[in-house]
């Protein structure tokens, strides 16, 4: 009897007793029931058939292909099968069948626990006894179906199940809003944005921030998170487990450029052949994998370091063009290139010596006249050594046609930045700016692939670029630099500029790269472009020593006519001049002037510089914060949302989120001690066609119409709920002062407040928040 | 928002009070110094000085003549509000915190077992007349460790409407209920206790009519305590830990104050340690305001029981008195149908 059974028996006997109406006034215990019958009904209900033989049928094999040997040869045939079958587990019976004086050639074992029988047919079926001999394993469980009469033997086409969630992957594409990923402590959850309301949850989990921040693939498809155990996805509407890539003490993952290949690093190498690691694997500590099936690829050791000169390996350790045709890896002296349509085959090894980085462009460039000639490229740098300058190289791939290439002397680094779309390319040089060789001064080279013969266009600065960022699908680019001779990088808090550039035409009709604008001195060390371009984030974010966040939000095209460049071009010529007298207005006119400085409520920021009237640069600060605290900022992929977290991962205090639109109003906040990590689910490339685009944009007004519906909508039920819950606590709080007014007796309470009063009343409540009163106090 | 800064103090706040009507003010400090200040226009009425270390709690009987102080040189100390005479001086050990019953008959004093002393409450009649408390107390609660249901040492205490009980937070995050006949017939039964905090609780304030009491933690909660149920009615989250709170009369709010250890606020800018007091609706928990001008951790807060300001007292021993603005008393929730 199992237990189950027995419960559900004793349920139904207490049941049973209500049904009997006649005995209504009489306890159970007086009553006689007889037990056994509803037993057998009940039995009988639940389809339960006592099965004597147990769970344990997994627990025998038969085994086919012993010897035939004479009986009297049986104890020997007996030790030989127990010695070979008790390797995998604990032998609990053995029976070798004799006949007519020779063993049957088979044998049936028993094992004290089922996983041993698997074992025994994973490891030992088709095992060499002899030359002769060869033991075929079946399950007990298969042999007695196979040979069962009702086994057909006639070939049946598998029915193909349903791969897993396929169409769901992209159901959550159908919904306008945006969703983005949060983690508090251990748990993390994945919710829809809904602006300056309370995210809307759509599933959680305690699994999916352990080792390392889970992030998203390219198209927002799947959810890869990192484990002890190895890498998972997760994907489909409730955000079920897809595939597992099993990579013990993986620490680190990368996702390729079209998020078709995971990358999984460990910094331990693999010990031993398991999961899908074979022993070809042995001392690898990279594996490419298959995000869609799970399935392994290849696996690579750390590159060898033969030459001192060459930089230690940077992650990602393995690059992607921008097609996930090809991947590369860099070796000593070499690029390691691998065919992803031939299950990574060794492609080609381009020498390259002394090769000091590479990188690929992020999508294919034009290369030739037509707009269909298009490759992607690869650039590296070789660094200069006594009798070679520093050499910058630009080429197709994977043609291997050298398109540029730069030389340059007194270099320390070179970096590349690639403009998302592919249409310039920044190389950044850091040069000794004196012999000593203790100052840096960059050089960016930009090599434009809008124009035939990919022109170069030099800028030589006085400062030494930390960080450069270009403008997603635009030609306007950003840098956080440092003046070496004024300040150092090993200072306690180096003071850092922000530049802003701007592209002009030369009389020859190309295109040339022009500072605008750089702000005052700040510690700013993050830039971020909203990915529709226009609004650019200059932060602060808390990090090492900087203990004080900032955040500033630009627009780069400002209509208006008075934007940061003009004010500040005449504030400078105001103060040349004499201060004129204000012309007095009719009344009830605001200068435009004022008009627009009541409206963006910031301050001229004097300490900026304007180059050469801004070169056309149309600026303005949209917004600025001081006091934030936060270690982290992201856009979401659309461009409207704007967001910063303070992680606890990285601070220990003031943890939590906020978001922003994308004109840098604050539409939500939530301190919550342990936040961890928030990331937006990016959404896949839009696949229409420009016609399509361009209707969708004349239709606009109709859409946000509906979706202004929608909205609205929502947001009344919200705000009913909202108010629902306050009454409910509002009664709540009514029933508990009511219940002590009764116990306290001739005490008398007093609760003052007016809702109390009003409601008592039955009148209604105005509507009214005040806003927050924020008093700072001068302390003398 | 009209605030004003006291001038007095030299070291860190450990108390601040209003008297009964809400006219006086008295502030209590680790230089062992209790001002008497005007609680409406911030003039320094007298200074009852004479304690030898921090003064950790004082109560003020209701007509404001008396009062008595316990300080940390281990001495219970009453006084004269009037002239700033010091009347009596007991030795009984490190005072935590001291109470008189609302009818001005008893007054209570926690002890803390350190510096030599055993851990006790004790409780003394007060004398209305020349507010000085009897010899001997008339009872004392000893402290003891081995008993299973004494959850931590004691800490604050405070007394509920009509006389009715005696309240006793301990340090492990418990609240205490004694009947105070039982108390002073020697009777030393815990009439009932919850476990409301995971730490340490910093504070324990009453509502206005003595029917509730609210508790602030250093676990960063705090909660809302019936008195005749003792049921948990309210909890408060925090996000950084809690050194005070209390319950506004006339409207529905409570105040919190609290910030980070001084261990750790070295390590971050003033801005990220708490230090600012919130306001919360009592009733909905949503924060309605905040308070900054603190730049330690608030100690404590107590709020006029007229209802107008309330006064904080911070760890960087400041004083500041808030009158509440306009919008505060307009403050409504619409909650119709």
């Amino acid at each position: 009897m199992s237990e189950v059974i027995i419960e559900n028996t004793i349920e139904d006997i207490q049941n049973i007793e209500l049904d009997f109406t006649e005995y209504h006034g009489i306890s159970i215990d007086d009553i006689e029931i007889e037990t056994e019958a509803i037993e057998e009904e009940l039995l009988a209900k639940y389809n339960y058939k006592e099965d004597d033989s147990l769970a344990d049928i997994d627990q025998f094999i038969v085994v086919n292909g012993c010897p035939k040997a004479p009986e009297s040869k049986l104890g020997a045939l007996s030790k030989v099968i127990n010695k070979v079958f008790s390797s995998v587990g604990e032998i609990a019976n053995m029976e070798v069948p004799v006949e007519n004086g020779s063993t049957k050639g088979f044998a049936f074992i028993q094992y004290t626990l089922p996983e041993s029988a698997k074992k025994a047919l994973k490891l030992l079926n088709g095992k060499q006894l002899d030359n002769k001999h060869k033991f075929i394993v079946n399950s007990f469980k298969d042999l007695e179906e196979y040979g069962s009469p009702d086994f057909s033997a006639e070939f049946k086409e598998p029915e193909l199940s349903e791969p897993k969630g396929s169409d769901s992957l992209n159901n959550w594409l159908l919904d306008s809003r945006d969703q983005f990923f949060m983690a508090k402590d251990m748990d993390s959850q994945l919710v829809w944005n809904r602006g300056s309301e309370v995210p809307e949850l759509i599933c959680e989990s305690s699994k999916w921030v352990e080792q390392a921040p889970p992030r998203f693939t390219v198209d927002g498809r799947f959810l890869i998170t990192l484990h002890e155990q190895g890498a998972a996805s997760w994907g489909t509407d409730s955000m079920i487990e897809l595939n597992k890539f099993p990579h013990v003490n993986a620490k680190r993952f990368d996702i390729s450029k079209t998020g078709k290949f995971l990358v999984t690093f460990s910094p331990e190498p693999i010990r031993s052949a398991y999961a899908s690691f074979t022993e070809e694997s042995i001392g690898h500590n990279i594996a490419i994998w298959d995000i869609q099936t799970g399935t392994l690829l290849k696996t690579f050791p750390l590159p060898p370091i033969s030459n001192l000169k060459q930089k230690p390996p940077t992650w990602p350790f393995i690059q992607w063009t921008s097609d996930d045709l090809y991947c590369a890896r860099l070796g000593p002296d070499a690029i390691a290139t691998y065919d992803t349509s031939k299950g990574l085959k060794l492609h080609e090894i381009i020498k390259v010596e002394n090769i000091q980085s590479f990188q690929f462009s992020p999508s294919k460039c034009q290369v030739g006249r037509t707009t269909d000639n298009v490759s992607d490229i690869l650039t590296y740098w070789t660094p200069e050594l006594t009798n070679q300058n520093c050499k910058v190289t630009v080429m197709e791939f994977p043609r291997k046609r050298v398109l540029r290439s730069v030389n340059v002397i007194q270099v320390a680094s070179v970096s590349f930045y690639w403009q998302n779309i592919g249409h310039y390319l920044a190389v950044k040089i850091d040069r000794w700016a004196n012999k000593t060789r203790t100052k840096i001064s960059s050089n960016i080279e930009i090599i434009n692939f809008k124009e035939t013969n990919f022109p170069v266009t030099k800028l030589e600065l006085t400062e030494r670029v930390l960080a450069l960022s270009w403008e997603p699908k635009a030609d306007r680019f950003a840098t956080i630099s440092i003046d070496e001779n004024t300040s150092s990088l090993e200072d306690t808090l180096p003071s850092k500029i922000v530049q802003f550039f701007n592209t002009l035409l030369t009389p020859a009709g190309s295109k040339s790269w022009v500072l605008a604008y750089q702000t005052g001195r700040s510690h700013t060390n993050r830039l971020s472009w909203s990915p529709l371009g226009r609004v650019l984030c200059v932060g602060t974010a808390m990090e090492n020593r900087i203990k004080n966040s900032e955040l500033k939000f630009f627009d780069m095209d400002y209509t208006g006519t008075h934007n940061i460049v003009t004010k500040l071009v005449s504030a400078e010529e105001a103060e040349k001049l004499q201060p004129q007298k204000k012309q007095k207005k009719p009344r009830g006119f605001m200068d435009q002037q004022e008009e627009e400085e009541s409206l963006s409520g910031t301050q001229l920021d004097r300490v900026g510089k304007v180059f050469n009237k801004g070169n056309g640069l149309r600026l303005r600060e949209l917004a600025g914060y001081t006091s934030l605290s936060y270690t982290d900022f992201s856009w979401d992929s659309t461009g409207r949302f704007f967001s910063v977290f303070c992680s606890s991962a990285k601070v220990s205090a003031g943890n939590g989120y906020k978001i922003f639109a994308y004109n840098g109003k604050i539409l939500r906040q939530e301190d919550q001690m342990g936040f961890k990590w928030l990331s937006w689910r990016p959404r896949p490339q839009v696949e229409l066609s420009a016609a399509e685009l361009k209707k969708i944009k004349k239709q606009l007004g109709e859409y946000s119409k509906k979706f202004k519906e929608i909205d609205s909508r929502a947001n009344d039920l919200n705000f009913a709920k909202a108010k629902e819950m306050k009454r409910k606590l509002f009664n709540e709080w009514k029933a508990y002062r009511e219940e002590t007014a009764k116990k306290s007796g001739d005490y008398k309470l007093f609760d003052f407040d007016p809702i109390v009063e009003n409601l008592a009343e039955g009148d209604h409540i105005v509507e009214e928040i005040i806003s927050t009163t924020t008093t700072v106090v001068d302390d003398e | 928002m009209r605030v004003l800064n006291l001038v007095l103090h030299t070291r860190n706040l450990n108390q601040v009070k209003y008297n009964k009507e809400g006219d006086l003010l008295f502030t209590a400090a680790a230089e062992g110094i209790v001002g008497v200040w005007n609680a409406f226009t911030g003039e320094l009425l007298g200074t009852l000085e004479g304690n030898e270390g921090t003064v950790n709690g004082m109560a003020a009987t209701t007509d404001s003549r008396f009062m008595i102080t316990g300080s940390g040189d281990a001495t219970l100390r009453t006084w004269s509000l009037q002239t700033g005479e010091n009347l009596q001086k007991y030795e009984l050990g490190y005072v935590n915190s001291v109470a008189i019953s609302p009818d001005n008959e008893y007054v209570a004093c926690a002890i803390s077992p350190i510096m030599g002393f055993e851990g006790s409450v004790q409780i003394y009649k007060l004398n209305k007349e020349t507010g000085e408390i009897s010899e001997k107390p008339i009872t004392t609660l000893k402290y003891d460790p081995e008993n299973k249901e004494n959850l931590g040492f004691y800490g604050k205490l405070g007394f509920s409407y009509e006389n009715k009980y005696l309240f006793v937070s301990t340090n492990d995050g418990s609240v205490l209920r004694f009947k105070l006949d039982e108390l002073l017939n020697g009777e030393h039964k815990i009439d009932n206790y919850i476990k409301v905090h995971k730490e340490v609780i910093m504070d324990l304030q009453f509502s206005p009519d003595l029917t509730y009491l609210i508790t602030a933690s250093r676990d960063r909660f705090s909660k809302i305590i019936d008195v005749e149920s003792m049921d948990l009615i309210k909890t408060y989250e925090n996000m950084y830990p809690l050194n005070t709170a209390c319950i506004t009369p006339i409207k529905d709010f409570v105040l919190m104050g609290g910030g980070q250890d001084a261990k750790s606020v070295t390590t971050t800018d003033s801005k990220h340690g708490g230090f600012e007091i919130k306001l919360l609706h009592k009733i909905f928990n949503n924060e309605i305001s905040e308070f900054k001008g603190h730049f330690g951790p608030v100690v404590s807060v107590a709020v006029n029981p007229q209802g107008t300001s309330f006064t904080s007292g911070g760890q960087d021993g400041t004083v500041r008195v808030w009158f509440f603005e306009p919008t505060y008393f307009d403050y409504t929730v619409d909650i119709s149908e």
